[in-house]
């Protein structure tokens, strides 16, 4: 699930829980606390019914005639007004020992109870459920049964209470949390939505500054995080057309050069089978297809020290006296037939970087002091530990001293720009070997340091590894 | 020597072959695996230059179809591609060396000739380098046609940098060779034997370079 998609539902949902979940527990404590409200009640009610038992049964004046005719009643201003105030919600009777009826509802009839003492029941009538205290009594009708029902139970009242009190407006109030959440959520990620609409917008050609004063305190600083990389990634994208278009400009050179002397024998071929070239002209296109080749495979090797092209593989211990000892054997073939010394002076030591990165900086830098060093000169290759300042900790280096013609200090870092030559310089280079070096070195923390050769003459090329990598 | 090109692009192949031809090869050029499959089930070579972006089936899989098929004779790949991944898996493929395109002649032709030493070497037990010829079965060197005396030591010295040429061989390399012979021999006494060397092969064009902090490396003598 991509991210920016879950982050509105994700924070919703988190929030609709968060304030849900103590709402339930509200509801429960609300609940549990009804319920012990309702079992006061019932014991009020069970007390007043047996305060009201003893009442009826003194409202028994006299003994009925027959069996049928039940009991002579006066009834008591108590009993009365009970039974007036619970309307038909409540109802008496009075039970022989037999357990008959002899006044009241005849549904209360009921077996007597064995003894004197007040018993309480619950009883389920019409849907109703009623509270029934039973007494026996020695009355002036002789031993009665005295039962007296209130429907008006607190239990069921509460079980009614139930939804209107707790259940529903519960209900009412999750719902309304819930539009609540969801509007609040949409309206405080409303400035991140916005963000992501002006970035998704955005294409490479258009990378200006998002405008971090419109958004809230708490996203400016993503929207300063997204200038920063919109900087870079235009400084990129600068570097790359610069250099696209430096690249073009440079193969045109050679190309022209191979182009305008095979279009002039084409021409002088016209009507002919054949045309004499002369060893001078073969060899000059040579030299000119060797040129073209040279500076296809520097740019591709400046491409590939981009830093992109290293960030997937980790760096690792690269054996740096084996490096060197390769470069050698490559070069010296090359050394050779310019009639150059070259030598090297490797300590084994080891370094944290890429080994084909680190081989081509050394390609480079030899082939460099080959290339400007006149016949008979000396070219060293060196690896080994040394300080990168007096008295600093000892460091892995590489480096190549030549006694060729030198680089003089003003012109340093002019010499490690794409494409520049020094004024008057010999030789075929096309500007790009240093420049490569010196992204290498970056790519390994450091740079290319230069200083004068050993004799007062020549340059002294490498780099030494920062402190810590 | 037969060699067996196939490359697609014609302007590549002709420069390749003209200049094959010129250095006394016997150059059969194909323009497709499937083509050099074909020649290779009727006819022998002793060397093959393959192209690995070949139109239908590439170069690295020409390779392993050959090695699966029993062929052993040196295969060099070439590559427009420098990337570290291609060469170990042209190497993996059953390849024994790759250039790099574009690539100069000459450095074509000393891959060539040190892969077909290597081979004969596996075979026949006679290594040449120019005019010199070490016969590795019976221990006898000829330099141009003539016998050449060596010592015990002076062969293993001789022996080791001719299996390297045209690359240079380290110091430590033989001096630890020697050590088969002599058990405390210091680095001086291989600068013996190279000046001894030195000595016999100079009058017959071979030179013995020294590589500063390296070792030496034998090589034709350019000069007189």
């Amino acid at each position: 699930m991509a991210p920016q998609v879950a982050m509105g539902p994700g924070l919703q949902r988190r929030l609709m829980l968060l304030l849900l979940l103590p709402l339930l527990l509200v509801s429960l404590i609300n609940i549990g606390y009804d319920v012990r409200l309702a079992d006061i009640a019932t014991n009020q009610q069970d007390k007043q019914l047996a305060a009201l038992a003893p009442s009826l049964a003194d409202s028994v004046v006299a003994k009925g005639n027959s069996e049928r005719d039940g009991v002579g009643l006066l009834m008591s201003p108590a009993v009365g007004e009970f039974l007036r105030e619970k309307h038909d919600l409540a109802a008496f009777a009075l039970l022989n020992s037999e357990g008959r009826v002899m006044l009241g509802e005849e549904w209360l009839g009921a077996y007597p109870p064995s003894s004197h003492v007040a018993e309480f029941s619950s009883e389920e009538r019409d849907g109703v459920t009623y509270r029934i205290v039973s007494q026996r009594f020695d009355t002036a009708a002789g031993d009665l049964t005295v039962r007296i029902a209130d429907g008006s139970d607190p239990r069921q009242q509460w079980m009614h209470g139930l939804w209107y009190k707790v259940f529903w407006p519960n209900l009412l109030l999750a719902i309304v949390v819930a539009f609540a959440v969801n509007w609040a959520v949409r309206r405080a990620l409303r400035p991140l939505l916005e963000l992501k609409v002006a970035v998704e917008g955005r294409s490479l050609r258009d990378l200006s500054h998002l405008n971090p004063l419109g958004s809230p305190d708490e996203v400016r600083p993503l929207v300063e995080s997204i200038n920063r990389l919109f900087d870079l990634v235009n400084a990129q994208a600068e570097s790359q057309r610069r250099f696209v278009a430096d690249a073009a400009h440079q193969l045109r050179t050679p190309l022209a050069g191979l182009q305008s002397q095979v279009e002039a024998w084409a021409q002088a071929l016209e009507g002919q089978s054949e045309i004499t070239l002369t060893t001078d002209q073969v060899l000059k296109l040579r030299q000119a297809t060797r040129r073209t080749s040279q500076l296809a495979n520097q740019l591709l090797a400046l491409s590939r020290a981009d830093v992109g092209t290293t960030g997937a593989q980790p760096s690792q211990k690269v054996d740096l006296k084996a490096t060197c000892e390769t470069i050698l054997e490559e070069q010296l073939a090359h050394a050779a037939s310019k009639g150059i010394d070259l030598g090297l002076e490797a300590q084994p030591v080891r370094a944290d970087g890429y080994e084909w990165l680190l081989r081509e900086l050394l390609a480079n830098l030899v082939d460099n002091a080959i290339r400007y060093t006149p016949a008979g000169g000396r070219v060293t290759v060196r690896c080994g530990r040394r300080g990168a300042y007096p008295l600093g900790p000892l460091q892995p280096f590489v480096e190549v001293e030549d006694d060729g013609p030198g680089i003089p200090p003003q012109d340093h870092d002019k010499v490690l720009q794409r494409f520049y030559r020094l004024p008057g310089s010999v030789g075929d280079g096309n500007g790009l070997g240093l420049a490569i070096a010196d992204e290498i070195a970056r790519l390994h923390g450091a740079r290319l340091s230069m200083e004068q050769g050993a004799y007062g003459k020549g340059l002294r090329i490498g780099m030494v590894w920062p402190e810590k990598l | 020597m037969r060699l067996l090109l196939v490359e697609d692009d014609v302007l590549v192949a002709s420069g390749i072959k003209l200049g094959l031809s010129d250095a006394g090869y016997a150059v059969d050029w194909v323009g497709s695996a499937e083509r050099a499959q074909e020649v290779m089930a009727t006819e022998t070579f002793d060397v093959a230059v393959i192209d690995i972006g070949l139109p239908q089936m590439n170069g690295l899989m020409l390779t392993q179809t050959l090695r699966s098929n029993g062929h052993t004779m040196p295969v060099l790949i070439l590559t427009a591609r420098d990337a570290l991944h291609d060469r170990v898996q042209g190497l993996d493929k059953g390849a024994d060396d790759y250039m790099v395109k574009p690539f100069e002649l000459p450095e074509l032709l000393a891959r060539l000739r040190a892969l077909l030493r290597r081979s004969q070497a596996a075979t026949s037990a006679v290594l040449k380098f120019g005019p010199l010829e070490l016969d590795t079965a019976n221990r006898t060197a000829r330099v141009a046609s003539m016998p050449l005396e060596l010592g015990p030591r002076e062969w293993t010295v001789m022996e080791y940098l001719l299996l390297q040429a045209p690359k240079p061989t380290k110091k430590d390399k033989l001096l630890q060779a020697l050590t088969g012979w002599d058990k405390e021999i210091t680095p001086n006494a291989v600068e013996v034997y190279i000046s001894r060397l030195r000595a016999k092969l100079e009058p017959h064009g071979l030179a013995l370079r020294s590589i500063r902090g390296f070792g030496y490396r034998l090589e034709l003598s350019t000069g007189p």
